[in-house]
């Protein structure tokens, strides 16, 4: 049974900061609460614990409602939206664009300082947009829809090395979402869309870009988990790593998810297929892996494991554990011992789930899974774009609470045929239909205990939540929707305290920061493409007609000068 | 809670309204033995779109991760151009060299046939594209070269040539009818016979003269040795080949102490690439340019 010392710890940590609160109503800085500056967004997710948290708490549940724009910027096409991530260091943020341009804005006022353009040649973009950068001795890397990852000088935005990973019009591929600076590498993963091609896990010197290792996630000849692999499968087995990782170092280990195994969805090819559908614990210096935990063998219904791993330490059975919490699209969280893979605990995150009953005591899907059928139209739920696809959960040390978004959809697929794969081909074995919320069914926001899975407080979004979560020491949650509104949350209770309409779809993920004690939240706006695919599957046609249409902005929010403490 | 009871009531509902759309329906083509063709060529562009087209544009084309092309009235030409040759900038891939001539046009009529609310082509599509404007699938040939007192199968060698299985293969660098790497010419144009690559791959460091090595002493007293790039008002570019994939360096002239031209002598050791001998020929016989001469029997 499991303990939970953590969350009263976390009550106790709360009311000593009400106390501070009232008497220093001045910004409060966290640094050690998230481990990183806490002024600075300087990461993807914000640390290397995958938290998406901010420990600046001058924004909080009682002034949020004051919360209006600070800035706006537009970025100019709106080809694809703007679904990025900005970073922020020192008073500049950065971020990408879906034409593989960087800005470099004046967080204060969004100025431009600099622009990075580069368009991709001729038929080479990959099938993924920029959504992130990375920032690192005195560079910023970009990893370009093309399949190029770049380093560009931090101040002047010139270009100082561009590596060229995969030619996409070989493989279909591209990067994952956003490069990720752990020590002294920049590691990148591979996203596909289901093209037939074998996945990795690659990382750069960050200094002189050369490779300084790969993780195949498929083990070629003679490795351990080759055999898992029918006949020559393994050449073009999908199993992208198109998300991001997160870090302990302590441990020296990085973790990371690893997607589903080709075909994505059907086919009646035999054996686990490793390491698809696993989270791999990597040694930092190396690439070799520690442990794997694989959370559905042999997976057929594109159950990818690639969403973020979020690292929390918890005491559980009355002893305290380096813990990994990790969301599948298949609907299941999974709590695993990241020091040695050890499964701890797993449950649902979603309610909308017919493919299998549960987990049993190893993490392994209960059997008899849901099956397809030749010819038979079946649905499956979750439906291909999983529980969540993209965007990230946040956890808050303040609450203890775990924070995650569920689509709660459904997809009716009808296997067709396997046709061998062929490298740069989508590989799939199912005529999908109609992915959609199902009657009784409602996508939402859910306050988990981390580790026992209880649901704290319940959200019910207004239709699939995309966009990803942040949590701050202000004790709120942000979030937005494909209608245009960001939007807060009380942490605590689940309770609407603000909002605010950008006119464009969001499926960005909110961050926060700081510029001369001032706080602010800033989110992207203009829904990427795959976000307008799933919106538009899922809507009903009335809805449909209430989508603003896709912009690219910046917006940018903090209380007013007057009436907040603007004090540094 | 089992998902599937609480969509026993719409189920129906669903099937019913795409029921409608589940079959070619007759449409007016004249000639009832054409009719038939053009509807077996639409059947068979069915089939094909369901593996190859639905997971992006969605079943009966009507979108999901791609854009919907259902009743969309496009043309035959942007059919055609963008199934061949993929959209610039968005994830659709060139199909022109994976499509046989026959699977494109069945793929072309039922895509017709969808964008234009149902109505029958009037004609069986034409497997030929017009000129120009797309290239014959070109399988490289199975059939061994001569390369001195041995063979070459070119077809071994375009597979070793684009092993992505592994980091080090040939397209790291280079490229071959526009796909690769991004060192050096598109080997696909090289006047250098089998013989020639052959000889060139196994004796020491090669580089063409079009992309001499160069090693630029840095103002702060540093040294970076690479491949050539392109040369701006402001960079010098070279690819450092010390690692694969080759880094490109864009070094500010400003920084430039000294540029010193290698030559052509090159600076990458091919023959420290973990190919066997049978694996070399193979890559000469792909790469290399194939006459009559060279081609045994």
């Amino acid at each position: 049974m499991i303990s939970l010392r953590h969350s009263r710890l976390n009550r106790v940590l709360m009311a000593a900061v009400v106390v501070i609160v009232v008497a220093l109503p001045a910004l409060r800085s966290k640094a050690a609460e998230s481990g990183t500056d806490s002024a600075n967004w300087a990461s993807y997710l914000g640390n290397d614990k995958a938290w998406s948290y901010s420990a600046l708490g001058q924004i909080d549940r009682r002034n949020v409602e004051r919360l209006v724009p600070a800035w706006s910027f537009s970025a100019g096409s709106n080809q694809d939206g703007l679904s990025a991530t900005p970073l922020v260091i020192d008073g500049v943020m950065y971020f990408p664009t879906a034409q593989n341009s960087v800005f470099a804005l004046d967080a204060a006022s969004g100025r431009i300082i600099w622009t990075y353009t580069n368009k991709p040649s001729e038929g080479r973009s990959g099938p993924r947009k920029p959504l992130g950068l990375a920032a690192g001795f005195g560079l910023i890397y970009l990893a370009a829809a093309d399949h190029h990852l770049i380093a560009l000088d931090q101040k002047s935005g010139r270009e100082v090395w561009n590596v060229e990973i995969s030619d996409p019009r070989q493989c279909g591929c591209g990067p994952g979402v956003a490069p990720l600076l752990v020590k002294d590498k920049i590691l990148l993963g591979v996203s596909s869309m289901d093209t037939g091609h074998r996945g990795y896990l690659d990382a750069y010197d960050a200094k002189s870009g050369k490779l300084s290792w790969r993780f195949w996630a498929i083990p070629g000849p003679g490795e351990p988990g080759h055999d898992t692999w029918p006949e020559d499968l393994w050449r073009l087995g999908t199993s992208g790593t198109w998300l991001i990782g997160s870090y302990d170092p302590e441990l020296n280990l990085v973790y990371w998810g690893i997607g589903n195994p080709g075909p994505m969805i059907g086919g009646n090819y035999p054996g686990d297929k490793l390491y698809s559908d696993s989270v791999v614990a990597l040694d930092v210096d190396t690439g070799k892996p520690k442990w794997y935990f694989q959370q559905v063998p042999n997976d057929k219904l594109d159950y990818d494991s690639t969403l973020e791993p979020v690292l929390i330490d918890a005491n559980v059975g009355g002893k305290p554990r380096k813990l990994l919490v990790q969301p599948n699209k298949g609907g299941f969280a999974y709590v695993l011992d990241r020091a040695t893979g050890k499964f701890i605990n797993g449950y649902k995150v979603s309610d909308a789930i017919n493919w299998t009953k549960g987990l049993d005591k190893n993490g392994h899907p209960l059997e008899p899974r849901l099956t397809l059928t030749p010819g038979v139209e079946t649905l499956v739920c979750p439906g291909i774009f999983g529980a969540r696809a993209v965007g990230h959960s946040t956890y808050s040390p303040r609450t203890g609470l775990w924070y995650n978004s569920s689509y709660e959809t459904c997809t009716y697929h009808t296997p067709v045929p396997v046709r061998p794969p062929r490298e740069g081909f989508t590989f799939t074995a199912s005529d999908a239909r109609d992915t959609r919320i199902p009657p009784n069914a409602h996508p939402f926001i859910g306050a988990f205990d981390p580790i026992n899975g209880d649901r704290k407080w319940t959200y019910p979004t207004n239709s699939v939540n995309i966009a990803s979560l942040l949590s701050t020491a202000g004790d709120l949650i942000f979030g937005g929707d494909i209608f245009g509104d960001v939007w807060a949350l009380d942490a605590t209770t689940g309770k609407k305290l603000w909002s605010f309409n950008i006119g464009t779809g969001i499926s960005s993920a909110p961050i926060s920061f700081a510029v001369n004690g001032r706080q602010y939240i800033a989110m992207t706006g203009g829904l990427s493409y795959v976000a307008n695919a799933l919106a538009r599957e899922v809507l009903s046609a009335e809805q449909r007609a209430k989508l603003p249409p896709t912009g690219a902005v910046v917006f940018v929010f903090a209380l007013p000068e007057t009436g907040a403490s603007a004090s540094r | 809670m089992n998902i599937d009871s609480r969509f026993n009531g719409l189920f129906p509902a669903i099937l019913l309204l795409i029921s409608g759309a589940a079959t070619v329906s007759a449409m007016p083509v004249q000639d009832q033995d054409a009719a038939a063709a053009v509807r077996a060529q639409v059947e068979a562009g069915k089939r094909l779109f369901a593996a190859s087209c639905s997971n992006c544009h969605g079943a009966g084309g009507k979108g999901a991760i791609g854009p919907a092309l259902a009743d969309r009235g496009l043309t035959a030409e942007l059919i055609r151009g963008t199934m061949l040759n993929g959209r610039v900038g968005t994830p659709m891939p060139p199909f022109k060299d994976d499509l046989d001539a026959t699977s494109q046009a069945q793929i072309m009529a039922y895509v017709l046939w969808i964008t234009s609310a149902g109505r029958l082509p009037d004609q069986v599509i034409s497997g030929e594209a017009p000129a120009g404007s797309a290239a014959s699938a070109t399988e490289p040939s199975s059939t061994p070269v001569t390369i001195g007192a041995e063979h070459g199968i070119p077809a071994h060698g375009a597979a070793l040539f684009f092993d992505s299985t592994q980091v080090r293969s040939c397209r790291a660098c280079h490229s071959f009818g526009n796909k690769g790497g991004p060192v050096g010419p598109d080997l696909i144009n090289t006047d250098k016979t089998p013989s020639e690559i052959y000889q060139r791959i196994t004796h020491a460091k090669v580089a063409s003269a079009a992309f001499p090595a160069i090693a630029i002493e840095l103002r702060d007293g540093s040294k970076i040795v690479g491949i050539k790039g392109e040369e701006t008002d402001e960079f010098v570019r070279m690819f450092d080949v010390s690692s694969v994939p080759p880094v490109k360096r864009s070094v500010l002239k400003s920084d430039v102490g000294k540029l010193l031209v290698i030559g052509d002598s090159g600076i990458f050791d091919h023959t420290a690439l973990p190919y066997s001998k049978q694996d070399l020929l193979d890559l000469s016989a792909y790469v290399g340019k194939k006459g009559k001469a060279q081609t045994a029997k």
